[in-house]
């Protein structure tokens, strides 16, 4: 072969050439592949801290959790952490800006009451009786990724008070002294957040 | 062989290398500034996702006080790091670069490409902030 013309040249020639185009092509899916995973990873990420600020304001934004007073109500002591209002009037309305949640971002938000303390049933599903903002649809929006978070919480039914009044947490809650009228229940509060 | 043969064929070969190797030079620029905006993007991505969330957590939680410093952009093989500047304008936070260093943020059509946004809640506070600076939010 090396004594025909221009044999060499063009057997090598085309030859490495086309060992150089695959080696560039499978560079640039390498690239190509790095760049949808790099932006999948910053929808993910902002998708991570938008649920997680929202999980952690549901249960500790002051504007709709619970209030301790003292015994004749007429002080606020403090905001109860992880102390959710059932029935709320709606100024204690959960939303989606006290929550820290964008337009552009959808929610739900599923509630179940589990034990109550004065030995009555518990409530089961009571999603219904949150007042909130967040009540899209999961299950229609069925989204790819969505953020999810379940926490442990108590219930208080904000029928007749808003608050919680410090004795009654005391001797009725927490040392079961008669009238045991103790409207506390423990539950699972679970909020998910997903991209419209 | 007949005369001139390897003139042509030297002549030829060093014209194609020559057109390969300009071909790489782009495509590698290319791959640079694309992993380059890539890197930028991201971080400025995460600044942003922070800055959110400590506004949006001071915003709902009264009595919370942070001092944040908001981390500067470094870009592949850059010894300095880039200057930047957060914005608010109600619902989006504005991550704008200066990636030429003239002092101007998100002018050039490089910058612009760089530039990232985050939609929030409404936020109150002294905007805008420059990145490597320390606030105090509460």
């Amino acid at each position: 072969m090396l004594n025909q013309k221009g044999q060499i040249f063009s057997l090598d020639f085309i030859l490495s050439l086309a060992i150089i185009i695959l080696a560039i092509g499978m560079m640039l899916q390498f690239m190509e592949l790095q760049e949808y995973n790099q932006r999948e990873a910053e929808i993910q990420n902002e998708l991570y801290s938008i649920g997680e600020t929202a999980s952690l304001l549901l249960v500790s934004n002051p504007a709709f959790t619970c209030q301790m007073t003292n015994t004749i109500e007429t002080v606020d002591l403090m905001p109860v952490m992880g102390c959710i209002l059932i029935g709320a009037p709606p100024s204690h309305e959960i939303t989606r800006d006290g929550l820290g949640i964008p337009s552009d971002y959808s929610c739900e938000i599923y509630a179940e009451g589990i034990t109550r303390y004065d030995g009555g049933a518990p409530s089961g599903d009571i999603s219904s009786n949150i007042i909130t903002e967040c009540t899209d649809d999961f299950g229609t929006a069925n989204p790819d990724n969505y953020y999810s978070s379940e926490r442990e919480v108590v219930f208080v039914a904000a029928t007749s008070s808003e608050n919680i009044h410090k004795s009654e947490l005391y001797h009725e809650c927490v040392k079961g002294e008669p009238p045991l009228s103790c409207g506390l229940e423990s539950g699972t509060i679970e909020i998910r957040v997903w991209k419209t | 062989m007949q005369r001139g043969q390897i003139s042509i064929d030297l002549t030829l070969t060093i014209l194609v290398a020559m057109l390969f190797l300009q071909g790489m030079a782009i495509l590698m620029t290319d791959i640079a500034e694309s992993q380059q905006n890539i890197s930028i993007r991201s971080q400025g991505r995460a600044i942003l996702n922070e800055v959110a969330r400590l506004y949006t957590l001071n915003e709902e939680l009264s009595d919370l006080e942070i001092g944040y410093t908001v981390p500067k952009i470094r870009g592949i093989g850059e010894r300095r790091p880039f200057d930047c500047e957060i914005n608010y304008a109600d619902p989006q936070l504005t991550l704008d670069i200066d990636l030429d260093g003239d002092g101007a943020y998100g002018v050039t059509p490089e910058e612009l490409a760089v530039a990232v946004t985050r939609d929030t809640t409404p936020l109150s506070g002294a905007f805008p902030i420059n990145c490597g600076a320390t606030v105090t939010i509460g």
